[in-house]
Order: C-alpha cells, then sequence, then structure tokens
C-alpha cells in the first residue's frame, strides 16, 4: 500500500478498502491505522473505506516540530485531494474526533457525516482541571514515574482505559492481539509527546454550534476513568443539539475491538442511513 | 468573475490576471481583493499571474457567520490553489492578509514557494502592549463604539497615520481618497468585521515561526508604530523565522502599497523573480 507526499509537508501512509460510500476512519492518539483490524474487513463490503497513519505514526514520516489538531486535519483533507474524494463520512476515536472535528469545522463541504467515538472537543469540555490547556499534571506525573513503555502498556492491557476488567479477564487472546496491533506501529518518543501536546491545546468547543453536518456521538458507559469521555461526550451533545448520541452499555474506551460486531453495525447503519 | 464554491463551505470571490509565475494577494483586515486593482494588479500581472480574491466576510464572498479563524480562512486560500490547479504559489500578505499567509506556509508548506509578510505579525504573543493577551483589546472596541463603525474606518484611513503618514495626507488628499473609496466600497461589514477581527486577535503562531520552510521576506514601514505597532512584531518575525529577509520601508506606515506604489512593486517584483 502506498505512501503519498501531500502539501502539508509530509509523506503520509494510507489504505483504501472496498468501494461505495467514502468513509475516512482516524485513529486514536499515537495509533496507525492497522488497529482498523476489525473494521476494515467487514465494513469495506459495502463501504470505501480510508485509513492512514496519522503525521507522527508509523509508517507516515515525523515531520517534526510542533504539531497541531488542525494540522492533522488538514493531512485528511490533502489525502482526500490526491485519492479525489470530494465528501466523505469521517469517523475519529479519541484523538482522532478532534481531528475528525478541525475537519469538519475547516472544511464543512467534504464531510457528508462526523462520527465522534469516545472523544471531546478540548478543554472546555473536559472535566476538572482538564479545563486548562496543555499538558496535565496527572499525565506528567504518570508518565514520568512509570517511564513511556510501561505508560502505553498499562493504559492499553494492564488497566480497564480501553478494555474493560471482565473482557480482559476473559479474552486474553483478543487483548493480546490489540496490544500487538496498538503498539506495532505505536508512535515513538517524542513524537507521542508531540501528539499529546496538540490534542493538549486544541479547543473547538467554542465552534462547536457551528457544526452543520450530521453529527453521533458514541461513547462506552464504562469510559469514565482519567479524562471521562461520557463527561465530554455530553458536553458537545449539549451544545450540538441535532448530534445524536448513542451511550453502549458496558464499554470503555476500546469498543472498536471489545466489541467490534456491534460497533461495526452501528457505524455501517449510521452511514447508510445518510448517504447522499 | 463568479464566486467559486469550496469545500471549507463558502463561496469565495476571486481573480486572476496575467501568466507566468503565480503570486497571490491577501489583503488586510476587512479589505476585499479590489484594494490592489489600481496600484498593483495592473503592473505585477504584466510579468505574474496575479490573484486576488475577497476574504469570507468581505466584498463578493459568501459569509459563512459563526466563528472566524485565521487557520480557516488560509484553508480558504489552500481550497482555492487547489481549485486552480496551482501546486505551489509566492504568497504575500498584508497585515492580517500575513497571518493568513502564514498559516497557509505553516499548514501547507508544500503549497507555498515564498512567503512575503507585509506590515504582519505572528499572532498575540509578538503583538505590542496589551494584545499580547488573546482576545480583542479595549482600545480597539473603543473607537468603534465612540465614532460608529463607518466613520472610524473612514477615520482611521483619512485622518490618522495608521495607513498613511501625515506629510503624504497633506500632499496626496485625493490619494487618500481614491483608496479610502476603493476599499470602503467591499469593506467588510458589522457584524463579519468583528468575526474577522476576533480571528486576527486569537490567533497565535509564534510559537512556531521556527518552523517556516519557504524562504521569507518581511517588509515593515519605519513609521507603522500605532495602535498595532507593527515594527514591534515584524522584529520578532524576521528574527524568529529562520533566514527571514527583513526589509525596512522609510518614511512609511501601514499602507505602503499606496503611498509608494511603485517602489512597492519593484521590490515585490524583485523578490518573486529571485524566489521563481
Amino acid at each position: 500500500m502506498p505512501t503519498v507526499t501531500l502539501p502539508t509537508g509530509i509523506d503520509m501512509y494510507y489504505e483504501t478498502h472496498g468501494s461505495g460510500e467514502p468513509l475516512v476512519l482516524i485513529p486514536s492518539t499515537a495509533f496507525g491505522c492497522n488497529v482498523w483490524y476489525p473494521q476494515v474487513p467487514e465494513l469495506s463490503k459495502r463501504l470505501q473505506l480510508i485509513v492512514m497513519d496519522p503525521r507522527g505514526v508509523g509508517r507516515t514520516t515525523h515531520a517534526g516540530g510542533f504539531y497541531t489538531v488542525e494540522q492533522l486535519a488538514y493531512d485528511v483533507v490533502a489525502l482526500l485531494d490526491v485519492l479525489g474524494v470530494e465528501s466523505a463520512h469521517v469517523l475519529g476515536h479519541s484523538m482522532g474526533g478532534r481531528i475528525a472535528l478541525a475537519l469538519t469545522l475547516d472544511f464543512p463541504r467534504r464531510v457528508r457525516s462526523l462520527i465522534m467515538a469516545a472523544s471531546g472537543s478540548g478543554p472546555a469540555t473536559r472535566p476538572d482541571s482538564g479545563t486548562f490547556p496543555g499538558l496535565g499534571i496527572g499525565f506528567i506525573g504518570e508518565l514520568v514515574e512509570k517511564g513511556f513503555e510501561k505508560h502505553i502498556r498499562d493504559e492499553l492491557i494492564d488497566t480497564d482505559v480501553y478494555l474493560t476488567d471482565a473482557f480482559r479477564a476473559s479474552h486474553a487472546q483478543e487483548t493480546h492481539e490489540f496490544f500487538e496491533a496498538a503498539s506495532k506501529y505505536y508512535a515513538r518518543w517524542p513524537e507521542f509527546l508531540r501528539l499529546v501536546t496538540a490534542r493538549q491545546n486544541y479547543e473547538g468547543t467554542h465552534r462547536l454550534g457551528d457544526v452543520n453536518v450530521p453529527m453521533l456521538i458514541a461513547v462506552g458507559d464504562k469510559d469514565t476513568g482519567g479524562s471521562n469521555h461520557v463527561y465530554q461526550a455530553q458536553a458537545m451533545k449539549a451544545r450540538v443539539p441535532h448530534a445524536e448520541l448513542r451511550v453502549l452499555p458496558g464499554q470503555s474506551h476500546g469498543f472498536f475491538w471489545e466489541a467490534p460486531q456491534e460497533t461495526n453495525v452501528w457505524i455501517a447503519e449510521w452511514v447508510l442511513r445518510h448517504c447522499k | 468573475m463568479p464566486a467559486q464554491a469550496l469545500g471549507t463551505g463558502i463561496d469565495l470571490y476571486y481573480e486572476s490576471h496575467g501568466d507566468g509565475e503565480p503570486l497571490v494577494l491577501i489583503p488586510s483586515t476587512g479589505y476585499a481583493g479590489n484594494v490592489f486593482d489600481h496600484h498593483q494588479v495592473p503592473e505585477l500581472s504584466k510579468s505574474l499571474r496575479v490573484i486576488t480574491f475577497d476574504q469570507r466576510g468581505c466584498g463578493r464572498s459568501t459569509a459563512a457567520g459563526g466563528v472566524y479563524t485565521i487557520d480557516q480562512m488560509a484553508c480558504d486560500v489552500y481550497a482555492l490553489l487547489t481549485h486552480l490547479k496551482i501546486e505551489s504559489a509566492q504568497v504575500l500578505g498584508h497585515s492580517i492578509g500575513g497571518r493568513v499567509a502564514l498559516s497557509l506556509a505553516l499548514n501547507f508548506p508544500g503549497r507555498v514557494k515564498s512567503l512575503i509578510l507585509a506590515a504582519s505579525g505572528s499572532g498575540t504573543a509578538a503583538q505590542w502592549g496589551d494584545g499580547c493577551v488573546p482576545g480583542v483589546p479595549w482600545r480597539w472596541v473603543e473607537p468603534w463604539e465612540e465614532r460608529s463603525f463607518e466613520e472610524f474606518v473612514r477615520y482611521d484611513v483619512c485622518e490618522t497615520e495608521t495607513y498613511f503618514t501625515d506629510d503624504f495626507r497633506a500632499n496626496h488628499p485625493e490619494q487618500v481618497q481614491a483608496m479610502y473609496r476603493a476599499a470602503w466600497s467591499r469593506h467588510a461589514k458589522w457584524p463579519e468585521y468583528i468575526r474577522i477581527c476576533i480571528a486576527r486577535h486569537t490567533w497565535d503562531a509564534t510559537h512556531r515561526l521556527g518552523e517556516v520552510r519557504p524562504p521569507t521576506l518581511v517588509v515593515i514601514g519605519d513609521h507603522d508604530l500605532g495602535g498595532a505597532n507593527h515594527v514591534h512584531q515584524a522584529k520578532i518575525l524576521a528574527e524568529r523565522i529562520p533566514n527571514a529577509e527583513l526589509k525596512v520601508l522609510p518614511g512609511q506606515s501601514h499602507g505602503f502599497f499606496w503611498q509608494a506604489h511603485e517602489e512597492t512593486n519593484a521590490w515585490i517584483l524583485d523578490w518573486v523573480r529571485k524566489h521563481t
């Protein structure tokens, strides 16, 4: 699969699968596009899936310097330009949702519908001290105490951030598979910090009222840890009354991997319901 | 010429004159592309392809409403260049137009062959006085309220040293009037003007100046010391942008495109040819 030179200053690794209504999948902080292994085979039966390693991740070049969420969004627009895709449905998971939101706000005519999965719009919709921009004391403290490698491992499989305790206890193989995929192309040091800095400094909350495309907010009801995505999902829903809020019972941050069948069903259903 | 529907959600009015090396001119706050019609377009289009346009909310382009941002205005230029199939162009921005050009260079470096920042700045951190705090300063709002918006625009151009020096206004009142009439005829109206000013005073790229890749010319009149003190801002641009060239125009204020158009056209042409 190809790497393409974009006018945004990077060489981006991307893949397209299937044909039909185009759907872009933007992954969570530091993830490469290989993490969509439960989605690609299923969804590409009916849709054209466009996936990529974001800047600083995996097989895409690391531009260095300062990263911003807008810049990551423009990378996606530039990719759509190269592919000749005039508009697409855009799904973003976690940080990828912020990127999808920035894309929607600055290029509304390129977005057929917006799916923000376990995501938020910026500091203003975060709980507690998260309302202040920049890297937070909890994040820095934990990272320094544990070290980078252990921090990632803890977040991915040694806590219930992504996969619930019950799932990890009964699905050791699936848990391992998720860890192997996520860590394979995971952003390295210090690109990881650049990405987190971009995420923690982006604010789109004041612009949520300008979202003029169909919007789906999805969140697991157990996704209440550190940055409490349930809280953020509700805050976004309050500001975008036309948005649809889907709460996934028993799910944490990683429902794409813990409940792949159900997740694929509602994604396909949403996209097909919002075809032009 | 018609307004072009862009993926950024607006219909952008633009004009393209001449053939050869493309040069994009981005005007000052609230101004439409027609401010370059009298002095720059006829002369520069003899040897260049000169592209002018009305920024969102100004003149013949549509006003999207909602929150305006500098990055979004730069995306309008990216989308226009993509529509025109221009892979890269030299980009000149005056005042707020310089911020838009700077955002374009930072986020779409592959589209910008060279950058001319004319009487401009990089955002909040490089602003003079209380402008270093995000948001429109009170001293900008005070004269709008005191004089009414329409009278403020006239007064600022025709009776202060903001654009034209005292000496020039005393000796060439008809030229000052002609520039004011052209500017006001397609000027952003209320409240688009406020949206644009808020975009100007909430954007910051000072922390990213070290990453500007295209060759950059920073131009400033040594009398441009009023409200926003562009001399202060230009020095910061020239210090922080790698290998930037600084050109100080003696005896000029903010409006050297109209007060010293022959000299201005000469150094623009000289710079563009050097970077073709």
